[in-house]
């Protein structure tokens, strides 16, 4: 026995130390790794484990030793083994010894994935915790969305920054552009008081956000606006019930001209997103939840309170020099995902005015993206309505492709 | 997962005794069973002249095979001390939670009949991974059990497409349902660094104190 065990850790050795990747060939199988019994122990199964997953086991011997340490071996394994006792236990097969043919039927692929070196940069293209083990909260990485409220949900959930180019052969002109997207960076600073769920963290996302975009025939752009905002966001855990549940509250003062900086408005703008399971019910706001076998769901919903004053008017957009306004409304977006990776979705943003000019306004904006890659799409989207801070008027139909990270 | 009290397994000394005898017969391959009296050390068979290796090489299999479902553990030093058959039965059954052991003609456990105090739920590594996954498939209605190295944020099937909110969101059930008996506590923030399953646990495992972990049984 003990001699068996000596060769399949050797075995294990020299596949995970092989240039040639461990189950090429399928060259053993959990039966090779069975006792004289024919059945797996606990320390069996984590060197076929460790052989299935190419673990480094050299880990698993210590100076000047030749034997691998199975107790060691169990330790480095104890994920992939507890994933296999849940599916073991689902079966009614919950103690050692087990049957290979049952472990077969356990395993599943390694789902590892490959990251290039430019997504290890920390502070850049990967997040840089701060503190021991991140405690203190973590800096970047560099995020490109399609706006600003994209910027504190991560990549997969959000929509990209988006480039179009239309071309109308019927008018004359060299075609229309337009492009929107917002550029942020954030600082998260974590401090905890007490616990049992209890806790409030702050994030600071610092960002420029633009909106361009042409109609053909006709001279700049009809839609120009370029901003600059300084989000604080405070994530509250409110330490009761037992829902996943978190409160995301952000107070975002900023800044917004056009292109050439004729016209400034200034304006905060408070927010509240509610992250977590609707009490009583199957729904989940948030990220995406399953519906039903490949499909899922995105709903949100976002009150907000909006005050801004127009220092001075200009060419885009609808208000005048010396107005302010405080409103308040809400987003809420339904966003469907689909097995083949295509995102359909729609939003509708509101706003009515407590005082001051302005009135009610509101944007409708629908969209399907392909995502062929994990940061580049395809895009239709269209937009009816006003945009929120500087009130144009646009009923607009773009197609483009759209970049996230 | 940690059983209910429901859910747990109980067995009686006669029980634990039978189960003992079969393993010694099993293990050093007897042609004859063993009795209470007979002593350790003469019926253990030679291992280079060593027979006590013999014994301690018993532990994995108790812990492991024979005692496993009643989620046994027992110090090599504690079972050195066994000299007869009877002793390792006795040896076992002290280290048999209380919530398991059966006194014949006495109702419920023994824990109640002679006054033990309820036990301080102590997780392994493996218990903790187990929680964790569990969790993840209530909150998150997942489908199927996720392997350990899948990716929390990347799109499905890659991954189980969250985003850093529902993350973090996971602070609360954490320290209030599924890891209060062991009084975790851990960060929204740094859970949000979690790109795996594995790494999620890593983070709940360091938010848990020592008192309330099993110690590694592969020692320094």
């Amino acid at each position: 026995m003990k001699n068996r065990n000596a060769l399949l850790c050797f075995a294990v050795f020299l596949a995970v130390v092989s240039p040639l990747p461990a189950n090429a060939g399928d060259v053993l199988s959990s039966s090779d790794f069975a006792g004289e019994d024919g059945l797996l122990d606990r320390r069996e199964l984590a060197l076929f484990l460790a052989y299935k997953y190419e673990k480094p086991i050299s880990e698993c011997m210590g100076p000047g030793q030749v034997a691998v340490d199975l107790d060691k071996v169990e330790k480095l394994m104890y994920a992939e083994i507890a994933t296999i006792r849940i599916g073991l236990k689902a079966r009614g097969a919950g103690s050692p010894p087990w049957k290979p043919e049952t472990i077969d039927s356990l395993v599943d692929g390694d789902s590892r994935r490959e990251q290039g070196k430019w997504r290890e940069i920390p502070g850049l293209t990967k997040k840089k915790p701060l503190g021991e083990n991140g405690e203190g909260g973590s800096i970047g990485p560099v995020r490109l969305r399609k706006s600003e409220r994209f910027l504190d949900v991560d990549r997969t959930s959000a929509k990209g920054a988006s480039i179009g180019f239309s071309d109308n052969r019927l008018k004359e002109g060299r075609g229309a552009w337009n492009t929107e997207g917002a550029l942020g960076y954030p600082v998260q600073l974590s401090r905890q008081d007490g616990g049992g769920g209890k806790s409030v963290e702050f994030e600071a996302i610092p960002f420029v956000s633009w909106n361009l975009a042409q109609i053909e025939g006709t001279s700049g752009f009809q839609i120009n606006e370029l901003a600059f905002g300084l989000p604080f966001i405070a994530k509250v855990s409110p330490g009761v019930g037992f829902s996943s549940a978190k409160w995301f509250l952000s107070g975002r003062p900023y800044y917004m001209t056009d292109f050439d900086f004729d016209q400034s408005i200034y304006g905060v703008e408070a927010r509240a997103e509610y992250v977590g399971g609707v009490f009583g019910t199957a729904l989940n706001m948030g990220g995406f939840y399953p519906l039903f076998d490949g499909f899922r769901y995105s709903f949100r919903v976002t009150p907000a309170m909006d005050y801004s004053i127009t220092e001075k008017a200009g060419s885009h957009t609808s208000r005048r020099d010396g107005d302010d306004w405080l409103r308040i409304g809400a987003r809420s977006s339904l966003d469907l995902r689909f097995p083949f990776m295509l995102d359909v979705g729609l939003s509708y943003l509101f706003f009515d005015t407590v005082s001051g000019r302005g009135g009610y306004s509101d944007l409708l904006h629908v969209y399907a993206t392909w995502w062929p890659g994990e940061h580049l799409g395809m895009t239709v989207d269209y937009s009816k309505g006003e945009t929120p801070v500087a009130a144009t008027e646009i009923d607009l139909v773009k197609v483009g492709v759209e970049l996230r990270y | 997962m940690e059983k209910s009290k429901k859910e747990l397994r109980k067995i009686t000394r006669r029980q634990v005794l039978n189960r003992a005898k079969k393993m010694l017969v099993r293990e050093w391959g007897l042609t004859s069973g063993v009795l209470v009296k007979d002593s350790l050390l003469e019926r253990a068979p030679e291992n280079r002249g060593q027979k006590e290796v013999r014994i301690l090489a018993l532990k994995p299999r108790i812990e492991e095979r024979d005692f496993a479902d009643l989620e046994v553990e027992i110090p090599c030093e504690e079972l050195a001390k066994a000299k007869t058959v009877g002793e390792l039965r006795n040896v076992i059954w002290d280290r048999i939670p209380a919530g398991c052991r059966r006194i014949p003609g006495k109702t419920g456990t023994a824990r109640s009949a002679v006054g033990v105090s309820a036990r301080k739920t102590r997780l392994s590594r493996e218990d903790a991974y187990m929680r964790t996954v569990y969790m993840l498939v209530r909150l998150w209605g997942l489908q199927k059990i996720p392997a350990p190295d899948t990716s929390l944020t990347d799109r499905y099937p890659k991954g189980l497409e969250k985003d850093s909110k529902d993350i973090s969101a996971l602070e609360n059930p954490i320290e209030r349902k599924d890891f209060a008996d062991v009084h975790a506590d851990v960060r929204g923030a740094v859970l949000e660094c979690a790109k795996t399953v594995r790494k999620l646990d890593e983070i709940i495992w360091k938010g848990i104190p020592e008192e309330y972990k099993k110690p590694d049984r592969t020692g320094p």
